[in-house]
């Protein structure tokens, strides 16, 4: 077994036990992340950004919003999804991933879009692991943001396969012009995709019957 | 001798059933979403001969200039 194996699986542990504690407030409050995001809000109005100035979290180097929208390619189960940005430095925020959530909270798949969707600064996916890896005070967090960091987290490995696919099809589709000529194509919105399966994910870091067979 | 499995058991163990529960516990029902309310339709008289009136309603305009080119931009 190799070091990196191992480390592998201590930070798998380490993340899946901060998500389970997530899960356990959430549970305890009968809530989650979505309805957090949400607030007081009633009903959700296509288009608007929950919460407005956005959810800041892991030393406010990252920064997420809820948000629900018509559109024909997004699962038939979605209530709406979270879209996930980092500090990229000079004021400027990259978005990384939204993660879509069906209409009881739980998430359903990741994905990424192009840049003419999110606007702001390209992530550059070797960035990804470095940002990754930074220590905060985890209680000054709101709980929306902990979940949030710890799915970042968990899905570590999973999110950089993501952005590598999302770079692969965006260089399939700009062939020999250059991918800053793909980035503002309006007809390339949906870029790569990962379904979420919370359940056994968890299941795989933290219980003895999968660790021992 | 058998060779051991190559992983490694960390501290607290919680079972799949235990993990379910607890998921289950944050399955709760989302506030319906609802469409931007549409601007309601208004009757102009336009006499002979004077200028028809814009035809955009000036949404378009009043929306942040980032925010029309990108839709879910921070």
């Amino acid at each position: 077994m190799s070091l990196r194996s191992v480390e592998k699986d201590a930070h798998a542990y380490h993340w899946s036990l901060r998500l389970l504690s997530c899960l356990g407030e959430m549970a305890a409050g009968e809530t989650n992340a979505a309805l957090l995001a949400l607030g007081n809000a009633g009903s959700v109005v296509d288009g608007s950004r929950y919460p407005e100035e956005g959810l800041l979290f892991a030393n406010r180097r990252w920064r997420a919003f809820y948000h629900c929208h018509a559109d024909e390619a997004a699962h038939p189960d979605e209530h709406g999804h979270f879209h996930i940005f980092t500090d990229v430095g000079d004021r400027q925020w990259a978005h990384v991933a939204a993660l879509a959530i069906d209409s009881y909270g739980q998430p359903l798949h990741w994905f990424t879009v192009n840049r003419w969707v999110t606007g702001g600064a390209w992530f550059e996916t070797a960035r990804f692991s470095a940002l990754a890896s930074g220590a905060f005070d985890d209680d000054k967090e709101a709980l929306a943001g902990r979940w949030l960091y710890a799915m970042l987290m968990l899905y570590q490995a999973d999110l950089l396969d993501l952005l590598n696919r999302r770079d692969a099809r965006i260089r399939e589709c700009c062939g020999s012009a250059g991918s800053a000529s793909t980035f503002d194509r309006r007809d390339i919105h949906l870029l790569s995709k990962c379904d979420v399966d919370l359940e056994t994910k968890l299941g795989m870091h933290v219980c003895v019957q999968s660790r021992c067979s | 001798m058998k060779r051991k499995q190559g992983r490694i058991i960390m501290g607290t163990a919680i079972s799949a059933a235990a993990i379910a529960v607890m998921i289950d516990h944050t399955r709760q029902r989302l506030p319906e979403g609802k469409n931007q309310v549409a601007a309601q339709a208004a009757v102009i008289i336009i006499d002979e001969g004077e200028e028809l009136p814009a035809t955009t309603t000036g949404c378009e305009e009043s929306a942040p200039k980032g925010r029309r080119q990108a839709p879910c931009s921070l």
